[in-house]
């Protein structure tokens, strides 16, 4: 039982739900932030870093009833997984972009969170 | 503070990705060519598609990039989500892909 539960269960929908409202910011990740293991996620990690952000992360490797949960969840195909607010972001490559266009910044303002950056670089903000 | 091994960032995400290129490899037929006509059926007035295996050739990381119209009106999520459910088939066979979308005139 507790092998079958290991290896073939999937978590629920309100299981997942419960997860992405847990903070505001919620990543669901290959690895940890202090070790990911994948590109695409580490990306994610340094993103986040940047902006000073605090967030839940789950590491889907670890637990294989959440791997594919998630990606039923989203309807997202890939891994990482962002929600800001209990809502889907999207994964790296969103995540990249609103970096660069400043998005990211507006979005997490939303969520009540303050990007270091604003106060680190002006610059930044211009790009 | 934790102490993160040596070199741990050339490391992990490069053996996972070793690993994973060499899993994959055996059994997925995913190509550039593949992609490139799967996208190219789904959005036939697209101004540009590209697609390009990053992976060395094991299929298992591609960039793709699509400017089409019929993205208007959409948000990038699910400009995205579009993409991905045109390559459903091939996402659960690659590790991953870098996608652009753009919307064309």
């Amino acid at each position: 039982m507790s092998l079958r539960k290991a290896y073939c269960s999937t978590k629920s929908k309100e299981e997942i739900e419960k997860l992405v409202k847990n903070n505001k910011v919620v990543v669901f990740m290959k690895g940890v932030p202090e070790q990911p293991q994948c590109g695409f996620s580490n990306a994610v990690v340094q993103i986040l870093r940047m902006h000073g952000v605090t967030y839940d992360s789950h590491n889907v490797l670890a637990d294989n009833s959440l791997r594919q949960a998630v990606k039923d969840f989203s309807n997202w195909p890939t891994i990482p997984q962002i929600y800001i607010n209990g809502e889907f972001v999207g994964g790296c490559d969103i995540m990249l972009q609103m970096h660069q266009s400043g998005d990211l910044i507006e979005e997490l303002e939303k969520a009540g969170i303050r990007s270091v950056l604003l106060d680190k670089n002006k610059n930044e903000e211009k790009k | 503070m934790f102490k993160l091994p040596k070199n741990w960032l050339l490391r992990s995400p490069l053996q996972a990705y070793i690993r994973n290129c060499s899993s994959t490899a055996a059994n997925s037929p995913v190509n550039e060519q593949l992609i490139l006509d799967k996208l190219r059926g789904k959005f036939p007035k697209a101004a540009t598609i590209s697609v390009e295996d990053t992976s060395g050739g094991c299929g298992a990381m591609f960039n793709v990039s699509v400017e089409t119209p019929d993205f208007q009106g959409l948000s990038v999520m699910k400009q995205h989500k579009l993409v991905y459910e045109t390559l459903k088939d091939e996402m659960t066979k690659i590790h991953g892909l870098h996608l652009q979308t753009r919307i064309s005139k």
